[in-house]
């Protein structure tokens, strides 16, 4: 298995259509500065490079950093437990109530297919997603958001708007056209999609090749 | 390809022999040859034994060379499976084109099975024949009169056609096809799959013309890919009823993406199919109950039902059951509550569903039924109660104290019921508009003069409210597809 890097996934689903948030890869403290500093505060830092697919496990991911004394301690604390990483990615930070996950897979007798799921911290316990056989229409993919059964967070929710469908369907599409472009790959997880305002933003994503 | 036309042969021969016919009653080779006499199939029928006897009236043959060429283009094959791959020359040279192969010991069994499949099939291939099976219990084709199984029943005839991957379950369906006399115009069970596949007898079927409806039931797939196109070929013009076996013994697997691990087959299977336009049962039962409906029934052009009831418990389980569902039930229009008004005491419901609350009299039903079903608003019906008077016939005709009355009454109610029955199937075709009948009565007596008058029509009798609205959910999705296009 030979997976791309969280940077080179969402580098390579963009060419495709994928929205994702800005970003840019540090070597070192002091280039992870000057990125956060064009991004524009407040940033996600987090571990980059080969071995790092569960840098959240590994305490490799520091969210809602404000300032630059922040990312200077949050960079600090990074390195205590991996010493190791030379890689940093500094991301924008996305702001948004609602989260969604979204993916490709190839199963063993149907072949590539892509999913669409409710994402964030009930996930795991709500397993609310679907499903379509690839390749399949524009307006089959709306129809596969629209049988989860918590649709109804794509309308108005607590304030914030209506997502855009079309844009989400646009990166519903980059999901798909991405995977079917390149046999070699074998999966492909967007996690999360933050709902930012009505966008729908990849915030992390893999590409997992064989 | 030449699997569709010779498939289109297997189900309508010209000739078909019993290769290694048995004289006794147990075996396979002698339950084949018995039903295809019995059921009266009119092509020439031959049957081979080494030992020449006669059996059920047929003189036997030595062996296949002793078949006159051109005289059978089917052979079923009733012999193991190393003379079965050793006949099939000899049966290409009589001119058949497709084989059943009954016989067991190919890749179920092991790894010298796989091998003998693996040679069953280049020999086929080799010499243009097409097998179905092996391992499999055999076919049936009513249009040409055709029972060559080796188990049973004959169905009657009809437009349901099926393909099985288990030989019971497709005997169940055939059972039911029977008990609720729905027939049956091709059923096939499938068998391995060496040469043929599932989809290509769901292609089959889509193109046969004798087939109204498709039932499969899967348990593996050789080619999923394969199996979702045939469903989406055939979907556009006929209902394809899919019934998976073996979907429970996974969850969530090992998978080295997140995606993956939600994917489990079930869920990719259901989505396969539905995405494909086919419709997904639960259960042989429940697959029968959706074929009825569309195998008997006009397809609503809407979502709205009304329903008609006798009982008015029924009623509230059935308006439940509907609001449980993607069915709509229609708010009772104002026009059609004061024409109703004229033909009931005020006691009745004046809401759907409408309850005819005892207020009705000799001619109620039969002049509801039609004044309801036609109102413009109205997709689609489900009747209530039939039944309820012939119960009071029968109690009167087996009570220890009947007088004349009550056998006047009996055949009275008697008749009543077939007037119902009568009457809802009149206006069903009239209106172009399916009705639905539920009753537990269907089962608990199915000599009932209401059911029966209905299962002697060849029209169906559905034993629940909630069975016949997951049938009616089933043909209003469909129907709405084929609107969309």
């Amino acid at each position: 298995m030979n997976s791309l890097t969280e940077f080179e996934s969402k580098r390579l689903l963009s060419k495709f259509g994928l929205i994702s948030c800005n970003e840019s890869t540090a070597k070192n403290y002091e280039e992870a500065a000057a990125a956060a500093l064009e991004i524009g505060y407040p940033i996600v830092l987090k571990i980059s490079g080969e071995g790092t697919e569960h840098k959240s496990e590994l305490g490799g991911v520091k969210l809602g950093i404000n300032n630059q004394d922040e990312l200077s301690v949050a960079f600090d604390e990074i390195l205590v437990s991996n010493s190791e990483v030379s890689e940093f990615l500094i991301c924008e930070h996305i702001e948004g109530k609602r989260e969604f996950i979204a993916g490709y897979h190839i199963d063993k007798d149907f072949g590539p297919t892509i999913m669409f799921g409710l994402g964030g911290i009930f996930a795991e316990a709500i397993s609310d997603a679907s499903f379509r056989l690839l390749p399949c229409s524009r307006e089959e993919l709306l129809r596969m958001v629209y049988e989860l059964k918590s649709s109804a967070l794509l309308n108005e929710f607590r304030s914030e708007p209506d997502v855009d469908l079309e844009a989400l369907a646009d990166t519903l599409e980059a999901i798909a056209k991405c995977g079917l472009a390149d046999p070699l790959i074998e999966a492909i997880d967007v996690n999360p999609i933050v709902i930012s305002g009505d966008l729908p933003v990849a915030v992390d994503a893999l590409v997992i090749k064989s | 390809m030449m699997h569709q036309p010779n498939l289109h042969t297997l189900f309508n021969p010209k000739g078909i022999a019993v290769i290694g016919a048995s004289t006794h009653p147990g075996k396979f080779g002698f339950v084949a040859l018995h039903n295809i006499l019995a059921s009266g199939f009119d092509g020439n029928i031959f049957a081979t034994n080494p030992k020449m006897p006669e059996i059920l009236g047929i003189q036997t043959l030595k062996s296949v060379d002793r078949i006159p060429k051109d005289s059978i283009d089917v052979a079923m094959i009733c012999l193991g499976p190393k003379q079965t791959i050793a006949v099939l020359p000899e049966l290409a040279e009589k001119g058949v084109k497709a084989g059943f192969v009954v016989s067991g010991g190919f890749r179920e069994s092991g790894a010298e099975g796989v091998e003998l499949e693996h040679e069953l099939v280049q020999v086929a291939n080799s010499l243009g024949i097409t097998i179905a099976g092996p391992n499999g219990q055999g076919f049936v084709s009513t249009p040409a009169n055709l029972c060559s199984q080796i188990v049973s029943p004959y169905p009657p005839t009809g437009n349901i056609s099926i393909a099985s991957q288990s030989g019971n379950i497709l005997s169940a369906m055939l059972n039911l096809s029977r008990a609720k006399n729905i027939g049956i115009a091709r059923a096939i069970s499938i068998g391995n799959q060496a040469q043929l596949g599932v989809a290509d007898y769901i292609r089959y079927f889509g193109t046969d013309s004798e087939t109204k409806v498709v039932v499969a039931y899967v348990e593996g797939l050789p080619n999923g890919r394969d199996f979702y196109d045939s469903l989406k070929e055939v979907s556009n013009r006929k209902p394809v009823i899919v019934i998976r076996g073996g979907t429970t013994s996974d969850g969530a697997k090992a998978a080295s993406s997140h995606t993956g691990s939600m994917a489990s087959d079930q869920k990719i299977f259901e989505t396969a199919v539905l995405q494909a336009g086919g419709i997904l049962a639960n259960d042989p039962n429940e697959a029968f109950e959706f074929a009825t409906a569309f195998a008997t029934k006009p397809l609503p052009v809407g979502r709205k039902v009304i329903v008609v009831t006798t009982a008015g418990g029924w009623g509230v389980i059935t308006a439940d059951a509907i609001s449980r569902s993607k069915l709509e039930l229609l708010e009772l229009p104002k026009d059609l509550e004061e024409q109703i008004n004229k033909y009931l005491p005020p006691r009745w419901s004046k809401s759907n569903p409408v309850d005819l609350a005892g207020g009705e009299t000799r001619d109620t039903i039969p002049t509801l039924i039609p004044l309801v079903l036609g109102h413009p608003q109205v997709d689609s019906m489900i009747f209530l109660g039939l039944g309820i008077q012939g119960n009071v016939a029968r109690t009167y005709i087996e009570s220890p104290v009947a007088t004349t009355e009550t056998k006047k009454m009996a055949n009275f109610h008697i008749s009543q019921e077939k007037r119902y029955a009568e009457a809802i199937m009149q206006a069903s075709k009239d209106f172009d508009k399916p009705v639905f009948v539920a009753t537990e009565i269907g089962i608990t007596d199915s000599l009932n003069a209401g059911p029966k008058a209905l299962i002697d029509m060849g029209e169906a009798c559905f034993s629940s409210p909630s069975i016949a609205i997951r049938a009616l959910e089933a043909m209003t999705n469909f129907s709405d597809r084929e609107h969309k296009g």
